[in-house]
């Protein structure tokens, strides 16, 4: 009757639950991916390897997800700080292009030292950031117009505020492109691995998740936006000036993501390219939403994410299925991942008989 | 002995959180009678309900219907198997007529597709002369009392065919004239063959007219009795497992400044809705004012002008002889207000966020949780502990969500922050509305022993007569947002002559109102 085992696994199923159904849901998502890859390709091996191991396979490709994660981290962070306060301001991905923009003004026109260079051109680009994150704020705040559509339609603004900087005011004319001159040295990051782009933005990016969580956890204004996301009516009454606090943490989103767009730009291309959004403000809201606007959680999705892109690059190279097809795996994952309810109904039963282990006095 | 119309057997359920509201309840009720079902609040009594009616899913136990097997999932299963259900707060569509509201669902057909409102008017006019109740089918939902409002929910479901009637808490939103309205139909329903299952705080209502009662505590069965060999005392002894004395004991005021102040406030809707007119009165630190009234009445809205939620257009509100006008809530609480509200889920916590959290939301930003502009989440989970032990607050853990505490333990909560952040003036609206007695109890008395002991101004705004009453030093009774009467001592008042006031039977002269300022 009394399996001690039983009861152990029991446990440890209804504590790590979340971690289980992880495992399940990528489970499930490979299993149906595998039905799909032996419909449409010849070799199924090496699709399964370039997906699951190809970005293991050397350090360039390695190197490539950690690039990739440095965006992720910084857009996840971004979405989740403003969804932190249910607004949900999609503005993440016309600021990330905007702030790439900016960065790129600034190091071409402004001249400073090595170190303080990147670090006055990302502290400009935060701020000009925040400032345009409180535009969709403001008008909900002021007008009740809708956050989502405001954001939505400040993406096209940004985008093309980005393109006129670019073709009117870094476009070097010497290019047979559409593209600014190299920065100078003193205005780019670092790569620091050989053969990698990883480059230092890497610990902007790490500071960031470090200095979010701590704000959320250890400050009045975390505390003040932790209450007013989960009840914005209970905030007001308990004196929480509402107002100011969903403000604040859309200066905050919105800064992030301009630390995202500079930081890229000054890591990875090292000049100023780029005449379209790159949807890593979307892919952020992917992050924060799988994530649950958690900051370590959002941080283990980023990186998880950028794997996934680069697992689905290299099966783009080397195999013989089409690309649409690879956008369907990864996107499947990311479905099978985000099903919250998958195995509820177990995890529920596990309960019930832990519940009645116990003589139901759980409450006491 | 008569026949066995229901019987619940082995009820066992357990919420996803693993809290087991039901541990294996026997609950059985004879064919046409009143049958009280009592308990504190988490005893267990709404869930067995929500999974006869078929809200909920139980993990074990059978339902027997006049001795057969029913396998009863949803709410039309539930119907099909004549059990109907009355809730707490009503479920009818406010822009409708009763007649529509009567038949939703079920409409009658004039030719397929035609909806046929005569028809429908008929059926309403038919089941509500039947059972003596007096109603138009064509009015609007909104246009009708609360005591309307019950009725049709009664007629709604008797038109459905129900034989087993469940009433939860039909008592806490009525006039002592409704109530008696109420019981002389229930007594007639029960009369012409039909059960009744009666959810009630009250002991003094069960005693009146239910036949039997089953006491429920922490989720399992206590005892079941026939209400003529028992006595309120002993329901109440096996509700909360002790004796507890009802009674409160308070001295009387001594006062000292004044704390509230209105002077001729009124308050007009966005909708052009006068709410409160030409309001006046004043409260002292030291003595509690209630204030009595039907639901939608104004009671809300001084509360909520109190508290800062809202602004009003004319006239003055002194918080401790300070103009509130300009105050933003915070400074108002700095300045001593405390607001227990009466929507619990909406301005008195946030469920989602964790209890600890919640008990110190009105604090976080001071000494001594804050620390320049950090919080020590130490001194808040110490705090916490301090609350949950003092309050008997009910949980697993402080870090869990509040909105896995039950209703009396939520409102545990509530009152805990709010009686402990060096309150200077109280709003009370309905604290104790739809809690437990244990619980009940011990805020009325904290109530009393801070308006005595620390020279607290309590406004308390309360349905419950009873309660109003034995707290209240002076009452003020509001109708249509004027104030309609004014008792300075509420020896002078019992709740019959309170109930007419509310109704607006009766009103003061002008002269006497103007006496709640002084």
């Amino acid at each position: 009757m009394c399996d001690p085992l039983k009861e152990k696994m029991r446990r440890i199923f209804i504590y790590n639950f979340e971690a289980f159904r992880i495992l399940v849901a990528i489970t499930i998502a490979f299993s149906v991916i595998a039905v799909l890859v032996l419909l449409t390709s010849d070799d199924a091996g090496a699709v399964s390897y370039w997906f699951i191991l190809g970005p293991l396979t050397s350090m360039r490709r390695l190197g490539g997800v950690l690039e990739l994660s440095i965006p992720f981290i910084l857009c996840g962070l971004s979405v989740s700080m403003m969804f932190q306060v249910n607004k949900f301001n999609l503005c993440s991905d016309g600021i990330f292009y905007i702030g790439m923009a900016f960065a790129s003004v600034f190091a071409l026109k402004l001249d400073l030292p090595p170190v303080l260079f990147p670090i006055v051109i990302i502290v400009l680009c935060a701020v000009i950031g925040g400032l345009t994150a409180l535009i969709p704020a403001s008008l909900n705040l002021k007008f009740n117009a809708s956050v989502v559509v405001c954001a939505l339609m400040l993406n096209y603004v940004l985008q093309y505020l980005g393109r006129y900087i670019l073709l009117y005011k870094v476009k070097d004319p010497a290019l047979t492109y559409n593209g600014s001159a190299i920065f100078p040295k003193a205005a780019t990051l670092t790569h620091f691995v050989p053969k990698t782009r990883i480059h230092t933005g890497i610990f902007v990016a790490i500071a960031a998740v470090l200095i979010i969580y701590w704000v959320l956890r250890s400050t009045k204004l975390g505390f003040a936006i932790r209450i007013t996301g989960k009840n914005e009516d209970f905030a007001k009454a308990s004196g929480i000036n509402v107002a100011l606090t969903v403000l604040v943490s859309q200066f905050i989103g919105g800064a992030l993501a301009g630390i995202g767009g500079a930081v890229e730009v000054m890591g990875i291309y090292q000049q100023f390219r780029i005449d379209t959004l790159l949807g890593y403000g979307f892919d952020g809201l992917l992050i924060a939403v799988i994530g649950k606007n958690d900051p370590l959680r959002v941080t283990v999705a980023a990186v998880a994410l950028a794997y996934l892109r680069q697992g689905a690059a290299l099966v783009n190279s080397y195999t013989d299925i089409p690309l649409e097809l690879v956008q369907v795996l990864q996107s499947m994952i990311v479905i099978f991942v985000a099903a919250e309810q998958l195995m509820a109904g177990l995890k529920h039963k596990m309960i019930v008989e832990e519940s009645e282990k116990a003589g139901g006095v759980q409450h006491v | 002995m008569s026949e066995e119309m229901l019987s619940m057997r082995n009820i066992v359920k357990v919420y996803p959180n693993g809290f087991m509201a039901n541990k294996g309840i026997n609950f059985t009720v004879k064919k046409g009678e009143i049958h009280a079902l009592l308990g504190e609040n988490g005893a267990g009594k709404t869930t067995l309900m929500n999974i006869l009616f078929g809200l909920e899913t139980h993990e074990e136990g059978e339902i027997y219907i006049e001795g057969k097997r029913a396998e009863i999932h949803n709410p039309l299963e539930a119907i099909q198997n004549g059990i109907g259900m009355v809730h707490q707060h009503f479920k009818l569509i406010p822009s409708l007529t009763i007649a529509e509201n009567v038949v939703l669902g079920m409409e009658p057909e004039s030719r397929p597709g035609v909806f046929d409102l005569k028809e429908a008017a008929k059926i309403t006019r038919e089941t509500a002369e039947k059972y003596n109740m007096n109603i138009d089918p064509y009015a609007t939902i909104e246009s009708v009392s609360v005591g309307v409002k019950q009725q049709v929910e009664i007629i709604k479901i008797l038109v459905r065919g129900a034989r087993i009637l469940v009433l939860d808490e039909p008592t806490a939103v009525l006039t002592p004239q409704e109530t008696q309205q109420l019981f002389k139909e229930l007594k007639h329903l029960r009369d012409e063959g039909n059960t009744i299952i009666f959810i009630s705080h009250k002991l003094n209502e069960v005693e009146e007219i239910c036949d039997t009662f089953t006491v429920l505590r922490r989720g399992e069965l206590v005892g079941s009795k026939p209400v003529a060999e028992s006595s309120a005392s002993e329901m109440s002894a096996m509700m909360i497992g002790k004796n507890i004395d009802l009674e409160i004991h308070k001295e009387e005021p001594e006062l000292s400044d004044e704390r509230i102040r209105f002077e001729g406030v009124d308050y007009v809707t966005i909708f052009g809705k006068k709410k409160l007119e030409d309001i006046s009165f004043n409260v002292y630190g030291g003595e509690v004012m209630g204030i009595a009234a039907i639901e939608g009445n104004g009671q809300n809205e001084v509360a909520e002008i109190l508290s800062g939620l809202l602004k009003y257009q004319n006239g003055r509100v002194l918080l401790s002889g300070e103009d509130i006008k300009e105050k933003s809530i915070r400074s108002l609480r700095e300045a001593g207000m405390a607001y227990i509200s009466n929507d619990r889920y909406k301005f008195g916590c946030a469920g989602l966020a964790p209890i600890r959290d919640n008990l110190v939301a009105d604090r976080y930003f001071k000494t001594p949780v804050a620390k320049g502009f950090m919080i020590q989440n130490r001194v808040i989970n110490e705090i916490a502990d301090g609350l949950i032990e003092e309050y008997d607050i009910r949980c697993k853990d402080k870090l869990e969500n509040a909105s896995s505490l039950s209703g009396g333990n939520a409102q545990k909560l509530i009152v805990a922050r709010e009686f402990t952040n060096h309150p200077r003036a109280i709003i009370a609206n309905q604290p104790t509305r739809g809690i437990d007695i244990g619980s009940s109890q011990m805020i009325r008395e904290r109530l009393v022993s801070l308006s005595r002991e620390q020279k607290v101004a309590v406004l308390l705004i309360s349905a419950d007569l009873t309660e109003l009453l034995e707290v209240s030093d002076k009452i003020i009774v509001l109708h249509n947002g004027k104030i309609a009467a004014y008792i300075p001592d509420i020896n002078q008042i019992d709740e019959f002559v309170l109930g007419e006031y509310m109704l607006g039977a009766k009103h003061q002269t002008p002269e006497e109102v103007r006496c709640a300022i002084h």
